[in-house]
């Protein structure tokens, strides 16, 4: 008994759906393929991997800092030496000043690209670029 | 003399029925608080084949701001919100019927459109004024959200508008109203 | 502690809705003015309390909920230094600082307008006696709604649609519902000193 019941309630629900389905006009079926895709594609565009901005971290006696690479920060990041100025700019960062004595850091330049880094090792200061998610220790370094 | 109050009335009766469905709205136990299912939008929904463009829209506005009122939240970023979102919502609907025709489209498209749109924007004033940037990542499962329910709002929309004696009648008075 | 119901009632006699609205105006102008935290967290607290004085429902939970949310989907985005690690997520201070901002803020807002409108205030706009008579029909629907059918839902509503339509609305003239001249004019004297309160408040902090 209840199996025939249960047909008969799949059928009737089937024949409302088919019904509602010859009852959408045009527009109402391209709005929803509309909405269907954008949907879709919206999970896609922001969770996926490849989507993220690329970070600065920045290390300096046992502080670390984290900031998009595209922000606009002067950062004075202390260290046994002294203060070490990081700035970050226009996508990219570089070491301004350093209390260090042969500047190495500061001629190392800008970095903009993930993997890269700079450090000025006499004051403990590292500066690495990286994309999401913050691993700890350092990604394959290119120099 | 007769039919302007007969339409300041029905405006009134819509008015009231999105106070109504506000307040349900409002009482049922919602696991996440952004949750909106928009149950107030029905009484706009109807509204769009029944009056002008101004008096329309008043009563978008009288949907608004009672709401706000019935919830308390007139003057906070949740009522900016709701105005937003339902703002973009009416306008996108009204235009889209008036655009296409009642041949091409039916309350179905016209909900999940308004839904997605009133969604859109909120997601994009959170961007704004509280989230931030982070605001993205809410935005695929509420988009999907506001798909769901706008399809079942505008599939009982369109049910209703066909079933309905008094949405009948409102439409024949109001129609007489036009052709005079 | 005073019930709940006596204290809707004395405020009620006491403040008028007008009133109300008003110094809630006020105060949200102090409140946008001053970008220091500490003011607007305690803008929150103080009319979380005034709510509560009011005979309002606070949802301390809610509360809670969206402070954690809205922090929680700035530290989402690190900034600035990093303070401790959740697991391998980094809690950064800028991040966690403007997310506590945003969601302060929110919060003082949400309860300072909960404070000031009240249902029975009256739009002196042209659609004021339009948004009157929605809410009077409105009570008029609380009062059918026993009449919904589950099981022929369209029908029902429609028929209560119907019955409501034929109904002739007279818009009364808004008696107030307040207490005697004297209550509201210590009401108004009340909401007059805790503006001015604010205020000072206002101009002898740093911003």
């Amino acid at each position: 008994m209840t199996a025939i019941a249960a047909m008969m309630k799949v059928a009737t629900a089937a024949a409302a759906i088919k019904q509602l389905f010859t009852r959408f006009r045009p527009a109402d079926l391209v709005i929803l393929a509309l909405s269907i895709i954008i949907t879709i594609s919206s999970f896609f565009i922001v969770y996926a991997k490849n989507n993220s901005e690329l970070q600065v971290v920045i290390e300096g006696m046992g502080q670390s800092y984290i900031y998009p690479l595209s922000a606009d920060e002067t950062l004075r990041v202390r260290g046994p030496l002294g203060d070490t100025l990081v700035v970050i700019h226009h996508g990219a960062v570089h070491v301004e000043d350093s209390p260090c004595k042969n500047k190495l850091c500061i001629a190392m330049g800008e970095i903009s690209q993930q993997g890269q880094w700079v450090a000025c090792l006499p004051n403990q200061v590292f500066v690495r670029i990286i994309g999401k998610p913050v691993k700890d220790g350092l990604d394959g370094s290119t120099y | 003399m007769d039919q302007p109050i007969k339409r300041q009335s029905t405006l009134a009766l819509l008015g009231a029925l999105c106070l109504f469905l506000s307040t349900i709205e409002y009482l049922i136990p919602k696991p996440l608080p952004f949750i909106r299912i928009g149950l107030a939008n029905i009484p706009i929904m109807l509204a769009i084949d029944l009056f002008p463009f101004a008096s329309f829209f008043l009563l978008v506005i009288i949907k608004i701001v009672g709401q706000a009122i019935i919830t308390g939240s007139l003057f906070s970023y949740v009522f900016l919100f709701s105005f937003g979102g339902t703002v973009a919502s009416a306008l996108g609907m009204y235009l889209l019927r008036k655009l296409i025709g009642k041949e091409g489209i039916s309350f179905v498209g016209i909900g999940i459109a308004g839904a997605l749109l009133s969604n859109a924007v909120q997601i994009l004033l959170a961007w704004l004024l509280i989230f931030g940037p982070s605001a993205q990542f809410i935005a695929p499962p509420l988009l999907l959200l506001g798909l769901i329910t706008g399809l079942l709002l505008g599939i009982f929309c369109q049910h209703f508008s066909e079933q309905s004696r008094w949405y009948k009648q409102t439409i024949e008075e109001h129609q007489n109203d036009e052709s005079r | 502690m005073m019930s709940r119901d006596r204290r809707i009632d004395l405020s009620y006699r006491f403040f008028t809705s007008k009133d109300l609205f008003i110094s809630g105006l006020l105060c949200i102008l102090a409140l946008f003015l001053s970008p220091n935290l500490y003011f607007r967290a305690f803008l929150f607290v103080y009319f979380y309390f005034f709510t509560w004085i009011q005979g309002k429902r606070n949802s301390l939970v809610i509360t809670l909920f969206i402070t954690v949310s809205i922090v929680f989907f700035n530290l989402l985005i690190p900034y600035g230094k990093v303070l401790f690690r959740v697991g391998t997520f980094p809690v950064t201070q800028g991040a966690l600082f403007t997310g506590l901002e945003k969601a302060i803020t929110l919060e003082a807002l949400i309860m300072l307008s909960r404070a000031s409108i009240r249902s029975d205030l009256q739009l002196p706009w042209i659609f004021g006696s339009l948004i009157a008579e929605s809410f009077r029909i409105f009570e008029e629907l609380l009062a059918n709604k026993k009449q919904f059918d589950w099981k022929k839902p369209i029908e029902s509503i429609d028929t209560i649609l119907l019955k409501l339509s034929e109904k002739k609305f007279l818009i009364e003239d808004q008696k107030t519902i307040g207490g005697t001249k004297r209550e509201r004019a210590a009401g108004s004297l009340l909401l007059i000193l805790q503006t001015a309160l604010i205020w000072t408040i206002f101009f002898t902090i740093k911003h």
